[in-house]
């Protein structure tokens, strides 16, 4: 992650997407511990061309409290991107979230909370379920994504979570957006029509 | 002869070009250097940018001012703040797993900035946030309010929530064209977890953006004219 934010890093493209703006912060309490962004992994996940998207892995995003604690405890990490088509054609058309390893005992929860622009909608997956939230919106051509994940134990109970991995995925609407098709057409009907003029 | 002359108009044009380009240039070059002494908002916790940045940073085009917190079991050491620059908007990005509440706990804050866009005039807002109700109920709101002064600007505040929309833009010109180059910009975040449940909220993004023609747009209308002129000189040539 810390070079996904590094000042140099202007942009990486996954199949058709450009991803670029990564933010990210962190912050803890009690006996959470901040998570370093590199300590972050951040995997590409090519495995469908017409799905792609990213792995976030870390060994870090792990919490414990005991009964003797008098507050509670967590770590945190927001981390924010932008999704762009290369093509610049509204093609973005549904975003996953899947919580793929992680672990909950007591009064603990680890969290993957995100809201996605233009559209508003919230996506959120949790140790206590559910664990993939797959949500679809009007094609855009871009997405600006603000993810939370948070990690946090109940002070004074015998509690601890963790997430190793969760992941994210944009697929894409397969035909062209109709306002560029009527552009397009509009322009082979003018061409023919000024050809035959002449 | 008449291809001898538009190349002469064309070449004239460019004296006349290239001698605005440098009158802009040395503006530019002028606005750079008063822009200089402002430092850039960084990476770094709401505390330090009331301590450090009161006299303001930029965020791209935009100034940030005015840092302060009020109402807060928070504090604002513990709320982190990051520039974040998107495509065509400039804005600050909020983080602060702190706001975690378990059974019956209630975290609140009141954060206060000044935005300004020199030179330019800031069009609309958009409010994010990302958070849930991880188990049980409760509320999680956050409210931005905009003002102009210490007076509303129409259609202010705007506010997202854990039970409704994850965002709120307010469309300045949208909204009885109130135009904005100063706005003081309060918002409140209140999380509340009921009885056996948990609420957190750790991200909230204000972003703005100025009156710019849109890009695409402004280059179809342009590529209209270049041909229309082209189609029209071609008749006139027959």
């Amino acid at each position: 992650m810390d070079v996904y934010i590094a000042p140099s890093f202007t942009g990486c493209t996954i199949s058709d997407k450009l991803f670029t703006n990564f933010i990210y912060l962190n912050s803890a309490e009690g006996n959470g511990v901040p998570v370093a962004a590199s300590s972050v992994l951040v995997v590409p996940d090519l495995s469908n061309p017409l799905n792609p998207g990213f792995h976030f892995v870390s060994s870090a995003w792990v919490v414990a409290s005991h009964t003797t604690d008098t507050f509670d405890s967590f770590t945190d990490s927001s981390i924010g991107f932008t999704v762009q088509t290369i093509s610049g054609l509204p093609l973005i058309e549904d975003n996953t979230l899947t919580l793929d390893i992680f672990s909950a005992t007591g009064s603990a929860f680890g969290d993957v909370a995100e809201t996605v622009l233009p559209s508003g909608q919230q996506w959120g997956v949790d140790t206590g379920g559910p664990f993939v939230d797959h949500q679809t919106f009007p094609p855009t051509n871009i997405l600006v994504v603000s993810k939370d994940l948070i990690v946090a134990a109940q002070g004074g109970t015998e509690s601890s979570a963790s997430i190793t991995q969760f992941s994210e995925n944009f697929s894409e609407v397969g035909a062209p957006e109709p306002l560029t098709c009527v552009l397009f057409g509009t322009g082979l009907v003018a061409l023919g029509a000024l050809r035959r003029r002449k | 002869v008449l291809v001898k002359q538009v190349d002469m108009s064309q070449s004239l044009g460019g004296v006349m070009k290239i001698k605005r380009f440098t009158i802009q240039l040395g503006l530019l070059a002028l606005v750079a250097a008063v822009a200089n002494a402002t430092p850039l908002c960084t990476s770094d916790t709401w505390q330090n940018y009331i301590n450090n940045f009161q006299a303001g940073c930029l965020v791209g085009d935009k100034l940030f001012s005015n840092f302060g917190i009020s109402a807060s079991n928070v504090p604002a050491s513990n709320i982190n703040v990051s520039p974040d620059i998107g495509v065509g908007f400039e804005g600050l990005f909020f983080s602060s797993g702190s706001y975690l509440a378990f059974a019956n706990g209630t975290k609140d804050s009141t954060l206060t900035y000044t935005v300004s866009a020199p030179g330019q005039i800031i069009s609309s807002s958009t409010l994010t946030m990302a958070g849930r109700i991880t188990s049980g109920t409760g509320v999680i709101t956050v409210t931005e309010d905009l003002q102009q002064g210490v007076v509303d600007i129409p259609g202010s505040p705007i506010s997202v929530s854990a039970a409704g929309s994850g965002a709120a833009t307010l469309d300045f010109v949208g909204a009885g064209g109130t135009l904005q180059t100063v706005l003081n910009v309060s918002t409140q975040i209140h999380v509340h977890a009921n009885a056996s449940s948990t609420a957190t909220l750790s991200q909230i993004t204000e972003t703005f953006t100025q009156l710019a023609p849109e890009p695409l747009q402004s280059v179809m209308v342009g590529s209209g004219i270049i041909l229309l002129s082209l189609v029209s000189r071609k008749r006139r040539n027959r």
